[in-house]
């Protein structure tokens, strides 16, 4: 029988140091492979998959892309995502809200990555667990649709303060849904001073130009440094 | 929700760290949980309290959540202050957006209380 006293012993660890650590692996391997990782976070239904579509059938002629959609379930956006003839893989999650780095990891599984100059990784339609969870990407976008509401960063600060740039999507019916444009600012700006902020439409001829100048943009910055 | 799998994480760090000390059983472990982690607190203890029966060492083992406001540094005043709010991310002193995130992030195990 212990008759040991208690101790308290200072531990600072970060609880999801395990993820971190595939994260940072992952980091590093895009790195020395000069791939460049962009995910996107939203709610769903705020147009990620069709953002997306679009942006690799706009890049494919000139960059080699690839893509991996996180759902809890079915292969839809996987297909969806494959028409642009980008390679594309489904992670399935069954019940987990969210994309780990152990996920992303595995997905990637046989993939050459020096082959890929950019790699999206598509999470699962969320607003609130994505969050935690860094998945060894270089930039994140959070979509917020114009049909979702002005004070949607209010509601949600956690997501959009560990992102980097904020893409309003749908734009195209902005007017229909009575979007007040300046109000969504005013909201991302309360919970994020200085975040960048991109606006698109999926369906809009040229919808997609500021987001695709800004992505190239960063990527001849990477390569010049 | 995603406080779960958090919980289980929290205990392998617990475990992990009683197991180096050469400790038998853990009473308490106190986590820092920051108001931009992502994580509910109270989400979070419930969810301790499930997973905690599957692990020997922690079977008896209490969660002392110390939740952590978000502090801001103010580029014009130079203070680091609490913000008005966590989703108004201003100085209070001179009401300056700063996007400086000192405190508000952690997601940590800080300390474990082993017999």
């Amino acid at each position: 029988m212990s008759t040991a006293q208690p101790r308290i012993l200072d531990v600072r660890t970060r609880i999801v140091k395990d993820n971190d650590r595939v994260a940072r692996n992952l980091r590093q391997r895009f790195d020395d492979a000069g791939a460049f990782v962009v995910s996107l976070v939203s709610s769903p239904g705020a147009g990620k998959t069709t953002f997306l579509q679009k942006t690799l059938t706009e890049l494919r002629p000139k960059y080699r892309v690839a893509a991996l959609v996180g759902d809890l379930a079915t292969e839809n956006d996987a297909q969806r995502l494959a028409q642009s003839g980008a390679p594309v893989r489904q992670i399935v999650t069954g019940t987990v809200c969210h994309l780990e780095a152990e996920m992303v990891e595995k997905a990637i599984g046989d993939w050459n990555l020096a082959e890929i100059d950019i790699l999206f990784i598509e999470n699962v339609g969320n607003l609130v667990c994505p969050s935690s969870y860094d998945l060894g990407e270089h930039l994140r976008l959070v979509l917020l649709s114009t049909p979702e509401g002005e004070d949607k960063p209010l509601k949600y600060p956690t997501i959009f303060n560990t992102a980097d740039i904020a893409v309003l999507t749908k734009m195209d019916i902005a007017e229909a849904v009575g979007f007040d444009r300046s109000a969504a600012v005013a909201s991302i700006e309360s919970v994020r001073p200085g975040m960048k902020i991109i606006d698109a439409s999926s369906r809009a001829v040229g919808g997609l130009d500021a987001w695709l100048a800004e992505l190239e943009g960063r990527l001849a910055a990477r390569r010049a440094s | 929700m995603h406080e779960m799998s958090i919980a289980l994480s929290l205990i392998d760090v617990a475990t992990q760290q009683a197991i180096e000390a050469g400790g038998e059983t853990v009473t308490l472990v106190e986590v820092e949980v920051g108001d931009l982690s992502g994580v509910v607190p109270e989400a979070l203890q419930s969810a301790f309290t499930i997973a905690r029966a599957k692990e020997p060492l922690l079977k008896s083992a209490e969660l002392a959540i110390i939740p952590v406001p978000v502090t801001i540094r103010c580029h014009i005043c130079g203070c680091e202050q609490p913000t008005v709010a966590m989703n108004d991310l201003r100085c209070r002193i001179c009401g300056e957006p700063s996007a400086d995130v000192v405190h508000g992030r952690e997601l940590d195990v800080v300390a474990i209380e082993i017999e």
